[in-house]
């Protein structure tokens, strides 16, 4: 995070020394957000199998062998460029465990550009359902995700992956802008407008303001 | 800390402050934002908050990502005295570790809940409560709790640690075992080849304890209470294994589990595999054995457990281990419940929890007897192998769509389970608590006596019972599920069987004069509620009336190529248990009941097969079983004649009788049958004024008399209209003896209006009498019947009278929205005797005689989108659309009558998928698609001479679809005459297609077809229709007809 920007150049420049244990020092130090960002987007399919542990480890294997890619050209921040590994890593363990299911293009997992459509709405409508309760509600949980993901199918997909960036993910506006390819200042309009979108999508789903929980008033 | 604000909304960059300070743990309000910065105070009001949910909502989904516990990002290496040694797996509510408790040197089992999952004051002082409870429990079968604390906002309970597996993963196993074909590949996971080892254990009964359990009967409870009198620790010190041993215990440590953890997928399903020399194992007597066992040592733990106030309240397979030795562990002992408060939704995991639940624990409320439920469910699910219940029956049961479920009774897939023992779990598992076992040392109780070969005290639920319950919960079952009906078809051999007991018993007893009259007061007790329990099913299957929707008979153009084949709701399955049914019905009366009561009742059950064959559309069956039943009531005292309520049964099979042999064209015994029916009732009515009577002869007066009004007819309205359907056609060339006299009975209007008027006073009479909706919907049927003779005498009269048939039936309709039947009669209402008027009426009233047709298909359309499976709602639909495409052509609106033929042949489509129809069927005609193709070329060339230009598209296809039809005709080896001049019908429309898609040497090629099977006065295709039946002389030229109707004369000589 932004935070971090300082200590990071250090340790940037350490891994360029050929600090082997710049890597891990950095990895660690994202890996918070790498978390989120695997749990997020893994596919529920693979929940038996494979879990977000697993993958940050195998991404941290590749990461270490592709760290040389990145010090070759530096622009983009360190944690947008392990958040690409990170997302490489998980498409190809997907692949791997579903095979050929991974055709079926509504399921991609979406970190790339090209693939953020309906995966990305279907991550949001589990995450928003999340905190419904009781046994009852639960039931009906499953028909609210499928109202929800259609409702949020509605939405510009990049706004859906902004709220999903900025939230779920905890990128701040510049590595959202940084992640998405677009600008800072676009990145943040789109953030309100997402927030906006977002709200009335929520709103249309019956039930969701009486039994999301949330008590910020 | 925020971004620079350079180039950002500025509402952005407040809410990632506002965000970040979530983060941190602060409590930022909204309303604080908005005071603080004016100029954006609505948007930090409007978005703010959905800001903020978005970040709850991630904490919690964080925690229970895909159904599974997660502690969120954070590694945990130690938790106090506790050294974290390695995950060993992860439920739905929390992941356990194997830990080394460091003081104590021992291995131990530590479950981790999740940070959110104990958010609450409330549940937290719960998970305390019932852990410090699940503590106190010492039992041989119970998973012992060492400990429960919290570090770092995680709480955790320690548990001794089991070397074992869950039955989650064991039955997959057993499940293997019984497919495995002998070369699969060598296991790669040693852990799973223990796990696939304790299967084959439980298969052949070898685990040490388990075959020790009946021994040491009883000793398990002993010894639990001795041990719960000691301290915890000398508990602790016997029951933990000693680390030292892991190794030598365990070849492989990765066969380790505990308590509550579903095991993962990877291990159970992807990477095990049976030992190579596995082959597909045989169950037998040792594995049931080992289910009752298991089934003991659980029931004594819950036992035990419930005698101490504490319930599980998930029991499940995968809280159910067993270890090396063979000793089931309980565990999760009421803190499943306790911990997971939500967990239900929290992990998603619906399934698993609802799945093994009580019904009762639905709505909250669990007692002992839900535990015993969710234990019989598990040992179900061992003995079959598969869950009791899918997810979605258990979901749509929860949400009240369903009652509450039965399973399939386990013998019925697998009849070597044994019979005691199939009772005991369907006994644990009724829906009602109270008809449960009532304890769990009951069930134990009956589980030993199994084991011991001792009879068990569970009874098979009585007929009756069975009845009675199942009634109750199903107070509106509209149509039975095969299920349901086999369930009942039990009930009823069971009952029955209770009686044949019973009687046998019952000649024992003669020895002993004493007994002998309790004895038959028993026995005849018995028959009754055998003779009770067979009828009810029968009154489920086969309702006494039902007011069919009668009138299938398809003859139109559009549909001649349907043989009456509809299948009606019933299922075939439901029929063959009506047979089997049958055979009890004679054993009863072959016992000894042979008094008229008894006949009659066999009679009744005759009767009622035939009813449902006839629905299922088996014409040939269902005649053979109302000819039983008039056979029975021969045999009554006086031929069941003069008794009005036995006679009024009498003529309602007759006509019965008549409309399955009208439905099979077979005209004139029809309406022999009908005349039978009359006769029948014609001197009792005299003397009775009984309603049946008076109904069932009104009925015979009318279903005489009733044409086969169709709108079927309606492209054809063929100016001979008016025909009987039992002449119409008479397939296989079986021309009656008398069809030329049949011809002219037909067109007796005369008398056929006398009847009508009899029948209309008979009703008119019992309908101011009774509310009988049947009276009723007759009554109208008659109306209409009635309008169609009076039409063309006194229009006004007929107009009147058929706005009076269409009151009552709207009426009805109204009154019982909920039955199709009466929307369907009403449909059936609107297009009565079209066919019969349409070709006499004046072009005025073409108009109102269409509108008929589409009020009648509105009708229809509405029924079957609610009764999709209905196909007499197709069938209809398919009659009026050809009627209404022809009136459209007649009326040269080409494009209206496209659309209607396409809809036609959507239809069609949909009967030959649902099988109604057969699709290529031998004698399939090909009118349907003539017709059709005829107007598209109709339409293409008008649309040339108008200078439009006309797009070949659907030409196209049609000729796709008339070579179709003859690539159908291909595999038959004899065509009849009238196949063959189907053939060159087709062949002659296709060369007319060919040319005017310009393909003249495809059209030369057709053509030459055709005339192999035309003669040559039928080669022009220019203006002609297709005649339904073959060219057969020269009264037929194109002349003679009406531009457009085909004739349909049934007295066309058919060759043979």
């Amino acid at each position: 995070m932004s935070t971090n920007d300082g200590l990071n150049e250090q340790l940037v420049d350490r891994l360029k020394q050929g600090d082997e244990h710049a890597l891990a020092e950095l990895y660690s130090q994202h890996r918070d957000r790498l978390w989120r960002m695997v749990n997020f987007r893994l596919d529920r399919r693979l929940g038996g199998r494979v879990d977000a542990d697993d993958i940050l480890q195998e991404a941290y294997l590749d990461a270490a062998q592709r760290v040389h890619h990145y010090l070759e050209d530096p622009s983009k921040s360190f944690f947008v460029w392990l958040r690409l590994v990170v997302s490489q890593t998980m498409i190809d363990i997907h692949r791997r465990h579903l095979g050929a299911q991974m055709r079926n293009a509504d399921r991609e997992v979406s970190m790339n550009r090209p693939a953020y459509t309906q995966a990305t709405s279907i991550c949001l409508a589990a995450q928003l359902l999340g905190a419904m309760t009781s046994p009852s509600q639960a039931v009906v949980k499953a028909e609210m995700t499928k109202q929800l993901e259609e409702a949020l199918e509605t939405m510009d997909p990049i706004d859906q992956e902004v709220l999903a960036l900025r939230h779920f993910e905890e990128l701040s506006n510049s590595e959202v802008a940084e992640s998405l390819g677009i600008q800072q200042k676009a990145a943040s309009i789109r953030y309100v407008r997402a927030v906006a979108r977002l709200k009335d999508v929520l709103r249309r789903v019956p039930g969701f303001f009486d039994s999301s929980g949330t008590s910020h008033a | 800390m925020p971004e620079p604000t350079v180039d950002r909304d500025p509402v952005e960059f407040l809410a990632a402050e506002f965000v970040e300070r979530l983060r941190d743990g602060e409590r930022p309000t909204v309303e604080e934002y908005a005071t603080a910065h004016p100029d954006w105070a609505d948007q930090i009001r409007d978005l703010f908050p959905t800001i903020a949910a978005m970040e709850d909502l991630k904490l919690d989904k964080e925690t229970s990502s895909g159904g599974r516990a997660s502690l969120g990002p954070t590694k945990i290496e130690r938790l106090g005295d506790l050294r974290i040694v390695r995950e060993i797996g992860r439920g739905g509510m929390g992941i356990v570790y194997e830990a080394e408790q460091e003081s104590l040197g021992r291995r131990v089992a530590v479950k981790v809940l999740p940070k959110q999952s104990l958010l609450d004051e409330k549940h937290l002082r719960r998970f305390r409560r019932e852990a410090r409870t699940a503590a106190k429990l010492h039992h041989t079968n119970i998973v012992p709790i060492l400990g429960v604390g919290e570090q770092d906002g995680f709480h955790y309970y320690v548990m001794q640690i089991i070397r074992g597996a869950g039955f989650d993963e064991i039955i997959p196993q057993l499940n293997n075992l019984t497919t495995a074909t002998g070369d699969e590949p060598v296991p790669r996971a040693s852990r799973a080849a223990n796990v696939s080892s304790v299967a084959r254990a439980l298969v052949n009964g070898e685990l040490r304890s388990l075959a020790r359990v009946d021994e040491s009967r009883g000793s398990s409870n002993d010894s639990a209470i001795n041990s719960s009198s000691g301290t915890d620790s000398n508990r602790m010190a016997i029951t933990t294994i000693d680390p030292a041993d892991d190794d030598s215990v365990l070849a492989d440590d990765s066969f380790v589990l505990t308590g509550g953890i579903e095991a993962s997928d990877a291990v159970t399903s992807d990477i095990c595999n049976p030992p190579p020399s596995a082959v597909a194992t045989r169950f037998g007597l040792a594995y049931w054995q080992s289910v009752a066992r298991i089934g003991v040592q659980v029931a004594n733990a819950l036992n035990y457990a419930h005698g101490q106030g504490t319930l599980h309240r998930d029991i499940k397979p995968a809280n159910l281990l067993i270890d090396e030795g063979g000793i089931v562990w309980v565990a999760d002992f009421g803190l499943a419940k306790a911990m997971e408060q939500d967990n239900v939704s929290r992990t998603g995991d619906i399934v698993g929890t609802l799945r093994y639940m009580a019904p009762e624990q639905f709505l909250g409320a669990a007692d002992a007897r839900s535990d015993i439920y969710s234990l019989g469910l598990t040992l179900y699910e061992l003995l079959t192998l598969t869950p009791a219940f899918d997810e979605t029956q258990r979901k749509r049961s929860f949400l009240h769509e369903s009652g509450p479920l039965e399973p399939a009774r386990p013998r019925r897939n697998n009849p070597s389970i044994p019979r005691d023992l199939e009772t005991i779990v369907l006994k644990a598992i009724a829906v009602e608590p109270n008809a449960r076992y009532q304890t769990s040392a009951e069930l134990s109780e009956d589980l030993q006596r199994f084991l011991e070969d001792r009879p068990i005290l569970a009874r098979r639920a009585s007929a009756a019972e069975r009845l009675r319950r199942w009634a109750r919960r199903n107070p509106a079952v509209a149509s039975l599920s095969g299920i349901a009906a086999s369930l009942l078809l039990i009930v009823a051999i069971v009952s029955t069987a209770a009686y044949f007991r019973t009687k046998d018993a019952m000649d024992a007893a003669v020895i002993a004069e004493s007994s002998e009259r309790v004895q038959r007061v028993k026995a005849e007790a018995t028959s009754e509620l055998a003779w009770d329990a067979l009828d009810k099913i029968f009154e489920r299957l086969a309702p006494h009336r039902y007011v069919s929707p009668e009138d299938f008979a398809v003859d139109s153009e559009a549909s001649a190529d349907f043989d009456i084949n509809a299948k009606p709701v019933v299922s075939d399955e439901a029929a063959a248990l009506l047979d089997e049914m049958l055979v009890f019905y004679r054993k009863l009366a072959a016992q000894g009941d042979d008094t008229d009561e008894f006949r009659q009742r066999i009679a009744e059950a005759n009767r009622r097969v035939g009813d449902i064959r006839q629905r299922l559309g088996q014409y040939n069956q269902a005649e053979k079983a109302y000819r039983q039943a008039i056979a029975v009531y021969a045999q009554l005292e006086d031929g069941g004649k003069t008794e009005p309520k036995q006679a009024a049964a009498l003529a309602s099979v007759y006509n019965e009788l008549g409309e399955v042999l009208r439905r099979s064209h077979q005209g004139d015994p029809a309406r022999d049958a009908f005349d039978s029916a009359r006769e029948i009732l014609e001197p009792v009515v005299k003397k009775s004024s009984l309603a049946e009577v008076r109904y069932e002869l009104a009925r015979s007066y009318y279903l005489r008399t009733r044409r086969d009004d169709g709108p079927s007819r309606g492209p054809g309205f063929g100016s001979q209209g008016g025909k009987r359907g039992g002449s119409r056609r008479n397939e296989k060339g079986k021309q009656s003896r008398r069809s030329g006299e049949t011809g002219q009975r037909g067109h007796d209007s005369g008398r056929d209006s006398e009847k009508i008027e009899r029948a209309i006073l008979l009703l008119e009479e019992l309908v101011a009498e009774y509310q009988v909706p049947d009276y009723q919907q007759l009554l109208a049927l008659c109306y209409a019947e009635r309008h169609v003779h009076l039409r063309f005498d006194d229009r006004v009269q007929s107009d009147e009278v058929f706005a009076n048939a269409i009151r009552l039936q709207e009426g009805l309709v109204e009154k019982y929205p909920q039955n199709p039947d009466y929307r369907f009669t009403l449909s059936k209402i609107y297009t009565t005797g079209l066919r019969e008027i349409a070709p006499r009426s004046p072009e005025a009233d073409m108009l109102e005689i269409e509108q008929r047709l589409v009020t009648a298909l509105d009708l229809l359309e509405e029924l079957h989108q609610d009764h999709s499976r209905v196909p007499d709602y197709l069938l209809s639909q398919h009659r009026i659309r050809g009627a209404l495409a022809f009136l459209c052509t007649r009326s040269a609106r080409f494009e209206e009558a496209q659309q209607h033929f396409s809809e036609l042949l959507r239809v069609q489509l949909l009967l030959q998928e649902s099988g109604v129809l057969e699709a290529g069927r031998g004698h399939r005609s090909p009118f349907t698609l003539l017709s059709y193709s005829r107007n598209l070329v109709d339409q293409f060339r008008k649309a040339k001479q108008d200078g439009k230009t006309a797009d070949p598209e659907q030409l196209v296809e049609v000729r796709a679809q008339l070579q179709g039809w003859l690539d159908g005709r291909e595999s038959e080896t004899e065509l009849d005459t009238r196949q063959k001049s189907y053939v060159g019908y087709v062949f002659r429309r296709l060369a007319t297609v060919n040319t005017e898609l310009g393909d003249e040497s495809a059209a030369a090629f057709a053509s030459e077809n055709m005339k192999k099977y035309l003669p040559e006065k039928e080669w022009d295709d220019s203006e002609r229709r297709e005649s339904r039946h073959p060219p057969s002389g020269g009264e037929r030229g194109p002349s003679n007809r009406p531009p457009g109707p085909p004739r349909r004369d049934s007295t066309a000589p058919v060759p043979g």
